[in-house]
């Protein structure tokens, strides 16, 4: 086994980003009750991986974790402390030695995480006892380009955590249903505030088409590759919200995610509730989804 | 008192979405805020946001709505407690810009195509007093009633790929302020230098619906003279 010796940590613990994969940030639930200013609720994609990773390293559900789009991961820990993963499993490894999702982990000082391999699933979150403790700006330490001095993990980004109290995280929580698994491709959608505007020819291709998720995806927006048939009336703008689908004059649907913009003036078509979003957020580009739409 | 005349819907079991007439009309922006003041101060409507818009006022509530006829009852009750619209406008604000320019990338064509003098252009944008319907798209981002329909002009086919924040621009039957950089179709007559969103201020945005704005035309030789000007009067309006 390789040995690396430790970073020197000044007061605080700390995380040490040493190799990077597509998109990491740190998030908690959001920034909530700003809307009214622009500012946008950002926040984890997928919420019931988050929370899970949360609670099992014994934190409440909102402290500050990180989210990771993509695999290719590698993370040094400067002290003791417990961690957990969940969402997309790529193979998590400390020190070489290959840990399981969904449990709570012991780090030690100087031991090296890696989440090196593909797998099914975008997004996985590594939580750690206590939270990690970066700048809290308007209620929340959801990183956003607007609101956070850093907004990405880089290479060498160095992030505070919580010193472990002598209160012991408790091995039994498991969570039984891991996310990915009851995860199929039906989606379940409700109607949007101008689902009206819709042909019939145009609700119609939700009952037959699937949708391809596209490489254009991100903490904004989930965009897929298909055309649905456009509305031609114009709206004002009005609010959004994560969850939203909206189309544009060209027929691409946009499904919000969150960190889009509080108000929108394209046609709000459809609606998902945040427990169908979290299965969408898990979709890789070239994925397949069905919208399974009700009147809500 | 005024009887219901907006339209429901719950969205996620959580999201109160409600909807007047599609139109912009200074009455229904302050109706609209009026009703929003009022749900807020109830504490019977666990809230996290509650976001006005030209025609509509969504609330997101902390909990999953369990007897939506209940919740549209009292939503309703509270509404016609409003005895009447009050014509009532908030604070003025007064926005310095330079025009044209290095400040104003677009300034030359929007004259030209609206068939206008320079001057004209700066006169006709300055003239008006606009309303602050509601503030979205991005912080601190003002949409605005009152442009006046000389300058109505369509949005550009290419969007530009990055605005500079203060951009003062024009985009269909509106005009308003870019307040961060961002992507954006309208066409940038001009830029502020009065600060719209600064998170090391308290608040970070001062600018709120039903407010007004009054915009003035500067030398770019006052640009900076008139930032330290508008960080006093900020100041002095949020300490008293």
């Amino acid at each position: 086994m390789k040995l690396r010796k430790p970073f020197q940590a000044e007061s605080m613990p700390e995380l040490k980003v040493l190799r990077c994969g597509a998109f990491g940030s740190v998030q908690d639930m959001g920034r909530t009750g700003f809307r009214h200013w622009g500012i946008p609720v950002s926040g984890v994609l997928d919420e019931n991986s988050a929370k899970s990773a949360n609670l099992i390293c014994g934190n409440p559900e909102n402290s500050a974790l990180l989210e990771l789009i993509g695999p290719g991961w590698e993370f040094e820990f400067s002290q003791d402390t417990n961690i957990s993963i969940c969402g997309s499993d790529w193979h998590p490894e400390i020190n070489q030695k290959r840990v399981s999702l969904q449990q709570n982990n012991e780090v030690k000082s100087g031991d090296i995480l890696t989440m090196k391999f593909p797998g099914k699933g975008r997004i996985a979150y590594l939580g750690i006892t206590g939270g990690f403790q970066t700048e809290e700006i308007l209620g929340s330490r959801s990183w956003h380009s607007q609101f956070t001095e850093s907004f990405i993990l880089k290479k060498n980004t160095i992030l505070p955590y919580s010193e472990l109290s002598a209160r012991k995280v408790d091995n039994s929580i498991f969570i039984k249903n891991h996310p990915n698994e009851t995860s199929g491709n039906l989606i379940k959608a409700e109607r949007g505030p101008e689902w009206n505007l819709l042909s019939h020819d145009a609700i119609m291709q939700f009952t037959e088409k699937e949708w391809t998720v596209t490489n254009r995806s991100n903490r904004m927006a989930y965009f897929v590759e298909e055309k649905l048939i456009p509305i031609t009336k114009s709206i004002l703008t009005s609010a959004v919200w994560p969850g939203i689908v909206q189309l544009t004059p060209s027929g691409q649907m946009i499904i919000l995610m969150k960190d889009a913009q509080t108000t929108g003036g394209y046609p709000r078509i459809l609606s998902i509730p945040q427990e169908e979003l979290n299965k969408i957020a898990q979709k890789n580009p070239g994925e397949k989804l069905r919208l399974c739409v009700s009147a809500g | 008192m005024i009887a219901p005349d907006f339209s429901y819907k719950i969205y996620a079991s959580k999201i109160l979405h409600l909807e007047w007439a599609a139109e912009i009309t200074p009455g229904q922006m302050h109706k609209i805020k009026l009703f929003a003041d009022q749900l807020k101060n109830q504490d019977r409507f666990k809230w996290i946001d509650v976001v006005p818009a030209y025609h509509s006022l969504t609330i997101f509530l902390k909990d999953p709505i369990s007897d939506s006829l209940e919740l549209i009852n009292s939503l309703q009750a509270t509404y016609t407690l409003i005895s009447e619209v009050p014509k009532e406008s908030g604070r003025i604000w007064k926005i310095p810009v330079v025009y044209g320019g290095i400040y104003g990338p677009d300034f030359d064509a929007v004259y030209k195509v609206l068939n206008m003098k320079p001057d004209e252009l700066i006169e006709k944008h300055t003239a008006s007093t606009y309303d602050v319907h509601f503030i979205g798209f991005l912080p601190g981002f003002p949409y605005l009633g009152g442009l006046d329909p000389e300058l109505h002009l369509a949005r550009k086919d290419i969007p530009s790929a990055s605005i500079v924040p203060g951009s003062v621009g024009i985009g269909g039957s509106q005009t308003g302020i870019y307040p961060v950089k961002s992507p954006g179709g309208w066409h940038i007559i001009g830029n502020t230098p009065f600060p719209l969103f600064d998170l090391s201020r308290k608040p970070p945005i001062v600018i709120q619906s039903t407010d007004r704005i009054q915009f003035y035309s500067i030398p770019e030789s006052e640009m900076e003279a008139c930032r330290l000007q508008c960080f006093d009067e900020i100041k002095k309006t949020f300490s008293s």
